[in-house]
């Protein structure tokens, strides 16, 4: 398969062209990580996987609150999400 | 303003038939998914060759598809504002057909807030977008037909399968094979899935009573009859069975039940020019779901020897569709700690909510369903849990952009 | 000595604060909401705090509340929500900023602050305004809170008894419920917003709707409760169905957005066309609105009333009722303020304002 460099927190990944960001974020730790701290500051990540749960979360391309599991990835792309007190 | 002769909203097995029955017959159709491609969400994993061929008719020049895009409001006047990745749109129909599908029913336990918790179709879901699974330790628990191919599929790609712990009892998982044994077709289906999961320890009766870790799921804990056991896992995969995808319906003002999308046999709803098929119409499975997209384009374009084969076709598929509505019933859950959250978006939790008279005092008071689900994933489980009721559908049906809203200002309220 | 009973009719921020306060003066206090606590317009609106000086009369009552509101808010931020924001009026063109100018000697004669904002200032303050603003009147002042939740709070002080009902007549020494049932008391206030006329016909109060929207969370996107300077202006403006830019930060990070207004609309359903308008004024303001999240929108309705002040004080023409409604768009502000009247009336004690703007005998013809 394909692959292309993704940014995530502001570090380049390889990924497979056809994941989701939720995905390549997974394939770059090798496994789900916290991606979002909940309102009282609780670890969170993907949980429905289809664009339900809206869990996962995170900022691509300077947008808040995308989901992660819904958007593909593209060449280039800047994923941030808050990673202070967690794995 | 873009026109079609059919909107279809849910590009899975059955939009996707749908869609394509439609374009053999001559209709310009509209095919709108929130996800990045066909295929459906559920089902997705039982790839097939009728599914397959459909996917590649997609094609056609008299359907234009709409991935990554969000039904945002039906509006007067057969329209429905859509919101895609960087823009939005208003589009017109003549006929519409709902083929929006259905969602895990998610309930709360303690610890199930720990990333590495996931629905069951969400493990499979993330599986396929690119999350490694190899080597990784699952335990699948809860209940519904859902299990055995989210199972198969995780062990075919590498998942060490630790548990399969099904709510529901053995007499009745065995009613529901017998039943599948008087189709062959679902009767081979079960066995390959029972090959692949050869090994994998089965429990009936058995339920999650808590998830540990603390940034991540490391284990759980489970009760099986009067037995607790602790497994060590990596992922936790719990499923409720399903809940159909009714706000679009009942936003255009369709009569549905707290299980699907009220039609007649011949896939029409309460209001003019709309269809319910598929999971919306009630938890059928796959095949019922193919049928009921050719059923509805026959309908649609009054081919009657085609609608009359499709009928009965699809009369024997939903047979099958009551068989898994009695067996894979809601479970009774284990009493849950005060502190388990049970709104995940506000973090509220059950302490905060369980002496709430009603679901309007808990959303005023607490925020309960408040935040970007929409209550999607907490309306299920607090329905489950206190007995609350439904809110009337208000736009946005899905969280939109400000200025996707904004587009309403230029809209006609009447027919063009 | 038995102590007198008040029943009040309406659970909403302004029930809610009669009750407190008539607890608090010794009256049993008995609160009959036929839904839940602060689920009416109290749980619509949005619950800003803010001291208007465009009239005597709403300054001295909008003044008055800010500095109650302030106190309580001080004492339990958490319970309110309580986000000393202030607000910014934002002047479109020189002849608003010259408004606003004009403003300023008002607020500080009543001991408030105001500052008025050149277009540098207003900048530095709300980076997410479109360019090309001449400045703005900044009330440091106001405050935002959690409405629902503030009434509840509020109510949980009296000690009362809450009896979900709906109410079917007002008679002299009590009410009748809808089961039936007469409650007796020796005196009755009405404070049920939009719906005062479905117990007094008589009363001059139209349902005003209006829509809002909130957003996801985006903490630091915008720091005062912003409106157009052209706020007031519209939301008095007559018969006509009006919009106007204002939104607020929420103690959460969420944005709240309106408003808009339409007059006799029954229906609560979302009117596609009204909240589009909206939005489009918000975006002329505040261009990066356009990709954050809505989450939710709503509707409900103000109480209006013909010369825009609220109906503070006894019926005069049926002993033993009070009346604690009208509010139209200030009905969170002004509930404190409103309290402290309605309690200094019926205690014949001195209120802290003059109570004449809001006596109900205005709208009545003298015997």
């Amino acid at each position: 398969m394909a692959t292309i460099t993704v940014f995530i927190n502001n570090h380049p990944y390889t990924c497979d062209a056809g994941n989701s960001v939720a995905g390549a974020i997974a394939q770059a730790h090798q496994q789900l990580v916290t991606t979002r701290q909940s309102v009282h500051g609780m670890p969170r990540t993907a949980v429905c996987g289809m664009g339900i749960c809206f869990e996962c979360r995170v900022t691509i391309n300077s947008n808040a609150h995308q989901l992660a599991c819904q958007t593909p990835v593209a060449t280039g792309m800047q994923i941030t999400y808050e990673e202070t007190g967690y794995a | 303003m873009h026109s079609y002769d059919v909107i279809i909203i849910g590009a899975g097995p059955a939009g996707m038939h749908a869609a394509q029955a439609l374009a053999s017959r001559g209709q310009q159709v509209a095919l709108i998914d929130d996800n990045p491609a066909a295929g459906g969400q559920i089902w997705r994993g039982v790839n097939n060759h009728a599914t397959q061929s459909a996917r590649a008719a997609l094609h056609s020049p008299l359907i234009t598809t709409y991935y990554q895009t969000r039904v945002i409001a039906t509006l007067a006047a057969q329209q429905l504002l859509v919101e895609t990745p960087n823009d939005a749109h208003l589009l017109h129909y003549r006929h519409l057909v709902i083929a929006s599908g259905a969602r895990e029913l998610l309930l709360p336990v303690a610890g199930w807030t720990l990333p590495g918790v996931t629905g069951i179709g969400g493990l499979q879901a993330l599986v396929k977008a690119g999350m490694p699974i190899t080597g990784k330790r699952v335990v699948i628990a809860g209940t519904g037909p859902l299990i055995w191919p989210v199972a198969a599929f995780l062990r075919t790609h590498g998942a060490h399968i630790v548990a399969i712990a099904e709510q529901q009892s053995l007499p009745r998982l065995v009613r529901f094979g017998l039943h599948l044994a008087r189709y062959p077709g679902k009767l081979w289906q079960a066995m390959s899935y029972a090959t692949q999961l050869i090994g994998v320890p089965f429990w009936h009766d058995s339920h999650v009573i808590a998830i540990s870790g603390t940034t991540h799921s490391t284990g759980v804990r489970i009760q099986r009859g009067e037995h607790q056991f602790q497994l060590a896992c990596d992922y936790v995969a719990l499923g409720h069975h399903l809940v159909p995808n009714l706000d679009i319906a009942q936003s255009l003002g369709c009569a549905t039940t707290p299980t699907a999308i009220t039609t007649t046999d011949l896939l029409a709803t309460t209001i003019p020019h709309v269809y319910a098929i598929g999971e919306a119409r009630g938890i059928g499975g796959l095949d019922c779901a193919i049928a009921e997209g050719h059923l509805v384009a026959a309908v649609i374009c009054q081919d009657a020897s085609a609608s009359a084969q499709w009928h009965q076709r699809v009369q024997t598929e939903r047979r099958i569709a009551t068989a898994i509505a009695a067996t894979f019933t809601p479970p009774h859950l284990p009493p849950l700690a005060a502190d388990t959250i049970v709104c995940r978006c506000e973090d509220v939790s059950h302490g905060q909510l369980q002496h709430a008279p009603d679901w309007r005092t808990a959303k005023l008071q607490q925020r309960c369903g408040m935040g970007p689900c929409q209550g999607r994933i907490c309306g299920a489980a607090t329905q489950h849990l206190y007995g609350w009721g439904p809110d009337a559908v208000r736009p946005p049906l899905r969280p939109a952009r400000v200025a996707t809203l904004a587009l309403l200002h230029a809209i006609s309220p009447t027919a063009e | 000595m038995s102590q007198s009973h008040v029943i009040i009719i309406g659970g909403g921020i302004v029930g809610c604060a009669c009750a407190q306060r008539l607890a608090a003066t010794g009256w049993r206090v008995t609160l009959i909401e036929r839904d839940t606590i602060g689920s009416g317009a109290t749980a619509a609106g949005m619950g800003q705090i803010v001291a208007l000086d465009d009239s005597p009369a709403e300054f001295a009552l909008t003044a008055d509340s800010q500095r109650r509101w302030h106190a309580l808010g001080q004492a339990n931020p958490l319970v309110h929500e309580y986000t000393p924001c202030g607000t910014i009026w934002v002047a479109s063109d020189d002849e608003e900023l010259a408004m606003a100018a004009a403003k300023v000697p008002n607020y500080h004669a009543a001991g408030l602050h105001a500052e008025l904002l050149d277009a540098a200032a207003l900048y530095r303050h709300e980076p997410n305004l479109r360019p090309g603003l001449p400045g703005g009147l900044r009330i440091a002042g106001d405050a935002v809170v959690y409405p629902s939740r503030s009434a509840d709070w509020l109510w949980q002080q009296t000690g009362g008894t809450l009896i979900h009902a709906a109410v079917t007549a007002i008679h002299a020494g009590g009410v009748t419920l809808a089961d039936g049932r007469h409650l007796h008391a020796d005196a009755v206030v009405l404070a049920t917003g939009s719906r005062t006329r479905d117990l007094v016909p008589a009363l001059p109060i139209r349902p005003k709707k209006g829509h809002l929207v909130i957003t996801d969370r985006y903490p630091g996107f915008i720091h005062h409760q912003v409106a157009e300077m052209g706020y007031v202006k519209n939301a008095h403006l007559a018969d006509v169905d009006s919009v106007a830019f204002n939104v607020q930060p929420r103690a959460t990070g969420q944005i709240l957005i309106g408003s808009c207004r339409q007059y006799d609309i029954h229906t609560p359903e979302v009117d596609p066309v009204m909240l589009g308008q909206m939005l489009q004024r918000c975006l002329e303001f505040m261009p990066a609105l356009a990709t954050l999240s809505s989450l939710r929108v709503w509707t409900g309705y103000r109480a209006a009333t013909p010369d825009g002040q609220p109906l503070i004080g006894p019926h005069p023409h049926q002993p033993g009722l009070w009346l604690a409604t009208g509010h139209e768009g200030l009905g969170i502000t002004t509930s404190l303020g409103t309290a402290d009247l309605l309690a200094a009336l019926m205690n014949h004690t001195t209120p802290a304002i003059n109570p004449t703007p809001y006596l109900p005998s205005r709208f009545f013809p003298a015997p």
